[in-house]
């Protein structure tokens, strides 16, 4: 690591840190403040905290390595993480705000008026945050790794990515709480955003079109490097899955077939509205109003940053495969003219164009992108246990400091757990297949919430006539269904393509069972009062008129 | 700013959005303190501070909001698998030329789509917000006047007292968390 990369990647470490310490006067009094920041986050910082939650090393590292990777059939990863906040903004963000609550378990439990909803729910939630996680520690050690071989005494560099990465993250969320977490993920996105932009500029700086570019790379044969049992690399040409023949950048088939690619983006537009970490920061809205609002920026937001991000891995495409003879470092980390590690096209871009400042930038915000979401991450595990397992069941009576401990300590215990998992894993050995090791491995946390809570959320916000057991069979069959495809996807490398994101069959399967079981029991007997807390806007003119008032006065 | 002087509306709108989130705090904390006093009983909840909506105008905004909902949902999801099918099925959106050399898919995928979310998702707002401000809260008890001060422009504010109908509490159910 140069000293301008230690440079970089300290100062933005510093920043975090003093966010960290800033909030936390305010953010570690209550358990509320802890997990949700006393309610009080404006529309246009949760967008960005949103964002800096949502936008994780799938979206930074992996949009750009799966458009690299695999041309248009990559683009559409992109378009599925972006539409998953319209049916957010459409069906969810304004009741659940207005429900209140402080976790998806929690909505579902009061909603439901039933613990065993709360239960299960707890169970899918952390189950999902396990997930996410992991394929955010497995991109910090492939980070780590490119930007410095730096390793802790008897850990690999990879493995030091991992356990700085979490470790780092746990601390932050323990000293800032969801107060500090806020600004620092809105920073962070900020800064991704900026990154990106940069890289944009550097590119048109030497002449860069983006249309010429995609002329030149779409009729490109699309090749995947693979090691000889003698341990020689050569590239094997990937096979389109729509025509037959070679692939191409510019036509899709180089991952999906017709099927594979509507099961894709079904999986990730389904499963954004049942993503718990994403999910909770709408609790922090002051009101359903704000939350709806937040919304719509964050579909702009997402918006431009997927825009550069599939333009830079097309860019990419273009660009590594030209100067990879030219530049020993670059066909260090390639076969002939094509990455090994998808993941790290970006990454190649930035040194292209800004040498070891430029990689470092990139990375810096690669490692930025993953610690924003890690942080949201714990503390949508921590509301979990802390709140819907400790407060609820361990120790009803535990007071606001065992109780912000409770929440505290599971931070800690599951950011260990997701980096011995990390640990297990190694990009460099794992081929199942996929474009982008990251993308596909986060995909797949998706397919667990579009399959269980976005049914169960939408139909228990829209369809008065829901019930608990309906919900409780409908999520737990989603769960088991969703878990034995996923787990027969990873096991078989010729299993079909829709079994990494099989949503599409068990979400519509997972609404029916609950539909027909609601038909069949009864409803929770104050369900209009429920009715009146999520569609009502009372809540919301009670914040709103304290707020004018608060205004008259201090004016 | 003459603090002596009636403020005018454009002066005071910047300032309602931060101020939602001041309200939303002071909301949040007198609600949390008084529930650590034991004040309110977890299922009285703060009903004291807050307003309140009929059942009736609840489930017709409840009605118009999905209409809403699934008629947007309706468009995005047919410009999303339009898209894709395109993509899938159609050679001209794959390998015709738009815009100086892009593939329609390609610009469609990479750059349009985005677009068209922006606009799905803030037009659903925009009539959502009309909806929630047209059909609820006529029954609300209006906030106490502050006679030396001017009246702010915008719906809520100019909204006039109407007669008070049975009203039901919305905070009946548990609270414990200052929302």
């Amino acid at each position: 690591m140069t000293a301008a990369q230690a440079g970089v990647l300290v100062a933005a470490l510093v920043v975090s840190v003093g966010i960290g310490l800033l909030a936390r006067v305010r953010s570690t009094r209550t358990a509320l403040d802890f997990h949700l920041a006393g309610r009080q986050t404006g529309v246009l910082l949760n967008a960005f905290a949103i964002c800096g939650d949502y936008v994780s090393a799938a979206s930074f590292l992996g949009v750009a390595a799966a458009v690299y990777a695999a041309g248009l059939d990559g683009a559409w990863y992109a378009t599925g993480f972006a539409a998953g906040f319209i049916p957010v903004l459409l069906f969810i963000a304004t009741p659940l705000r207005r429900f209140g609550e402080r976790s998806i378990p929690d909505f579902l439990g009061r909603r439901y008026r039933s613990e065993g909803v709360r239960l299960l729910a707890v169970v899918i939630v952390e189950l999902i945050i396990l997930a996410y996680l992991v394929p955010q520690a497995v991109a910090s050690g492939i980070a780590w790794e490119l930007l410095s071989n730096a390793s802790l005494p008897g850990l690999s560099a990879y493995a030091t990515g991992i356990v700085l990465s979490t470790s780092f993250t746990a601390f932050l969320v323990l000293v800032g709480g969801m107060r500090g977490t806020t600004w620092n993920q809105a920073l962070q996105f900020a800064v991704l955003l900026a990154v990106l932009i940069w890289l944009t500029l550097m590119l048109v700086a030497e002449g860069f079109s983006y249309a010429e570019t995609l002329t030149d790379v779409e009729a490109q044969t699309l090749a995947t490097p693979v090691v000889n049992d003698d341990g020689s690399e050569q590239l094997i040409t990937v096979e389109s899955r729509l025509e037959g023949g070679d692939a191409t950048f510019g036509l899709p088939g180089a991952r999906y077939g017709a099927v594979g690619h509507f099961a894709l983006v079904f999986t990730l537009m389904a499963g954004t509205a049942g993503l718990p970490h994403v999910m909770n920061r709408f609790f922090t809205s002051p009101t359903g109003r704000a939350a709806r609002m937040t919304t719509v920026w964050v579909v702009g937001l997402v918006g431009v940053f997927y825009t550069l991000a599939v333009m830079l891995g097309a860019a990419a495409r273009l660009e590594i495969s030209r100067r990879a003879d030219e530049l020993d470092w670059l066909a260090e980390l390639s076969v002939d003219g094509v990455l090994r590690v998808p993941e790290h096209a970006l990454l190649s871009l930035g040194r292209l164009y800004g040498g070891q400042l430029g990689l470092s930038v990139v990375t810096t915000g690669a490692l930025l992108a993953i610690i924003s979401t890690i942080g949201g991450l714990l503390l949508a595990a921590s509301a979990s246990w802390g709140h819907d397992i400790y407060e609820r069941h361990i120790n009803p009576h535990a007071s606001r400091a065992q109780a912000l401990r409770a929440g505290q300590v599971s931070v800690a215990v599951v950011a260990l757990i997701a980096s011995v998992l990390a640990l297990l894993l190694d990009p460099a050995r794992i081929t199942i297949g996929t474009p982008s090791l990251v993308a596909s491995l986060v995909t797949m946390a998706f397919a667990l919430a579009g399959s269980t809570l976005t049914p169960a959320m939408i139909l228990g916000i829209w369809w008065k006539r829901s019930t608990a057991p309906a919900i409780i069979l409908g999520m737990a069959t989603g769960l088991v269904l969703a878990l034995a495809a996923l787990t027969w996807s990873l096991a078989d490398p010729n299993a079909p393509e829709t079994l990494q994101t099989p949503v599409v069959a068990v979400g519509p399967l997972v609404s029916a069972i609950i539909v027909v079981v609601s038909l069949k029991t009864k409803p929770v007997a104050d369900v209009d009062e429920i009715w009146l807390k999520l569609h009502g806007s009372a809540s919301d003119r009670g914040a709103e008129r304290l707020t004018q008032a608060t205004l008259e006065t201090t004016r | 700013m003459d603090l002596n002087k009636p403020a005018s509306t454009s002066e005071i709108e910047p300032c309602i959005d931060s101020g939602i989130a001041l309200g939303g705090q002071l909301y949040a904390r007198i609600g949390d303190q008084l529930h650590d006093m034991d004040l309110f009983s977890e299922a009285d909840g703060y009903a004291s501070f807050h307003d309140a909506d009929t059942a009736a105008e609840v489930d017709a905004a409840f009605r118009s909001q999905r209409r809403i909902a699934i008629g947007y949902f309706v468009v995005f999801l047919a410009g999303v698998l339009g898209v894709a099918l395109g993509t899938v099925f159609s050679s001209w959106a794959t390998e015709g030329r738009v815009f100086g050399g892009f593939s329609p898919s390609f610009l469609m995928t990479g750059v349009g789509l985005y677009v068209f979310f922006l606009a799905v998702g803030a037009a659903a707002a925009s009539l959502a917000n009309g909806v929630d401000d047209r059909m609820l809260g006529a029954s609300s008890i209006p906030p106490p006047k502050q006679p030396s001060r001017p009246r702010q422009t915008g719906s809520r504010a100019t909204r006039s007292p109407t007669t008070k109908s049975p009203t039901t509490k919305s905070s009946t159910m548990g609270r414990e968390d200052g929302r």
